[in-house]
């Protein structure tokens, strides 16, 4: 379970997250939205254990904010899968080296790397572009490689920060698409994102908005 | 672990930073060469000092009165004396002899007498080739009824000590000297290397890589440099080696003790190089 009670984080005055619940359950689809700068990237953060509130308590399976110590930080960040709008790879690797990468900094033995990476490649769609240097690969692929290295080591939850910010319509399709069947095994999904069209199109996700660091009802 | 990934990783490293992996091997290499290059000489120069102080002798002279039947008791008495490993005795005919030789003349014909005496060479312990021991030595000679003088080369003894003194002296500083330029080298090198690759340890940070996983590889890629460097090191001294060899008929061989000293200084080097490097690093990666 992934839970924020009552996080306030505050940049400057009245520019934070400011008493922010949320509960997140496996298995749950959440969108999270609102305008550039209301503070879905923030929360992000906070359940990335990137940045530790200034108020209130941030739970990710057994680890609270409370109670943390930064020889936990590796482990804490196995169990959140992070995805971004600038997909953040290894250029110069190839795709299979990117996705095996997600295993092998979790220590992963090297035989079970190639297997689960494989499987994953497969699962995404990416399986004839394994030896290809991700710099000559589209953005949608791009962004199916990330989503392959944060998800092959089985996460509690992936957090996508505007996953489709960067793509065509296709391919936000096929992102979706993709997003859907990795949370149908039962990873949560957290997609920050500001397209409503998108929201609007998956109306039976829930959609948590969120205006100047305050989530709205 | 997967070890072979982060050696693969380590090789990354230096691949991206070529040039400067590159200026960081050949440094390591001089400077080694140069610790080498001391370590030769400080081996070979023991060997020579050593020798050096195998061949200093003392001359003791015989009172000419003294009687040719007591000379074997006088010799005994004289290997009594701490200090001295070996005892040769030379009859004045036989010095006489030889000096004749040499001087291609009949000293005892231009005088009318033979003008020297019966002497004992004298070759002492090395450990007892210093200054202090060898006067020892001498005043217990003199003490010996038969014995009428002492000589030795007091100057050679000093030379030898003074040689030796400074010798240690500079190789000390000149050794400290170049570990340090070493260090310094490496470490510049594997910072450059962390730089370059900001964005892959960013990557790992967020996949949940620990700090023994993200800075095992530069410590790697130091100790590979810091190997390389010996390697080089090594070989270009064996080739020195057999060059001396081959070229002045003389055996110059390096101990195998020497190879590894310098192998194990290049690795040492290196990894402490990549260790001080990664350790202002680790602040970032909290």
């Amino acid at each position: 379970m992934v839970e924020l009670k009552n996080v306030t984080i505050e940049y400057e005055k009245n520019s934070g997250v400011f008493g922010v619940n949320l509960k997140i359950l496996k298995g749950d689809f959440l969108f999270l939205s609102g305008e550039s700068g209301a503070g879905k990237s923030t929360i992000l953060k906070t359940i990335a254990f990137q940045k530790l509130p200034d108020l209130g308590t941030v739970r990710v399976a057994d680890f609270t904010s409370d109670s943390f110590n930064k020889l936990d930080l590796p482990f804490i960040r196995r169990k959140v899968g992070v995805i971004f709008y600038d997909f953040k790879l290894l250029e110069e690797k190839n795709v299979f080296e990117n996705v095996a990468l997600g295993l092998r900094v979790n220590e992963v033995p090297r035989k079970q790397v190639k297997m689960k990476t494989l499987k994953m490649l497969s699962e995404v769609g990416l399986m004839h572009h394994a030896y290809k240097k991700c710099e000559n690969l589209s953005a949608g692929e791009k962004q199916k490689v990330a989503i392959a290295r944060a998800v092959v080591s089985e996460p509690y939850i992936l957090l996508a920060d505007e996953p489709t910010g960067n793509l065509d319509f296709e391919s936000e399709k096929e992102i979706m698409r993709i997003l859907k069947k990795i949370n149908l095994r039962g990873t949560a999904i957290l997609m920050a994102t500001h397209k409503k069209k998108l929201i609007e199109e998956n109306k039976n996700y829930t959609n948590i908005q969120i205006s100047n660091g305050r989530i709205v009802d | 672990m997967d070890f072979i990934f982060l050696v693969s990783e380590a090789f990354d490293g230096m691949k991206k930073a070529i040039y400067s992996t590159l200026i960081s091997i050949s440094t390591i290499f001089a400077c080694l060469l140069l610790g080498g290059v001391y370590l030769v000489l400080n081996d070979k120069s023991e060997e020579f000092i050593e020798e050096l102080k195998s061949k200093i002798s003392i001359q003791a002279f015989v009172e000419n009165t003294f009687e040719n039947e007591k000379i074997e008791d006088l010799e005994k008495q004289i290997n009594k004396v701490e200090g001295i490993a070996e005892v040769k005795f030379l009859p004045k005919e036989e010095a006489l002899k030889i000096l004749n030789e040499e001087m291609n003349a009949d000293l005892e014909e231009i005088s009318g007498y033979n003008p020297l005496q019966d002497e004992f060479t004298l070759v002492l312990k090395s450990e007892f080739s210093d200054e202090e021991s060898v006067s020892e030595i001498k005043s217990e000679l003199l003490k010996i009824q038969g014995i009428e003088s002492a000589e030795f080369n007091f100057s050679l003894v000093s030379k030898i000590e003074e040689f030796q003194n400074n010798y240690e002296k500079v190789s000390l500083y000149l050794g400290i000297l170049i570990a340090v330029f070493a260090i310094l080298l490496i470490t510049n090198t594997i910072r450059l290397s962390i730089f370059a690759r900001q964005k892959n340890i960013e990557i790992m940070k967020l996949l949940g890589a620990t700090k023994t996983f993200i800075l095992l590889p530069f410590i790697l890629e130091g100790a590979f440099q810091g190997f390389l460097g010996a390697c080089l090191t090594s070989f270009m001294i064996w080739l020195s080696g057999n060059y001396l060899s081959e070229t002045f008929n003389i055996s110059f061989v390096v101990s195998f003790e020497i190879y590894f000293l310098i192998l194990a200084f290049g690795l040492l080097l290196g990894i402490f190089g990549s260790f001080v490097a990664t350790q202002k690093f680790l602040k970032y990666l909290d």
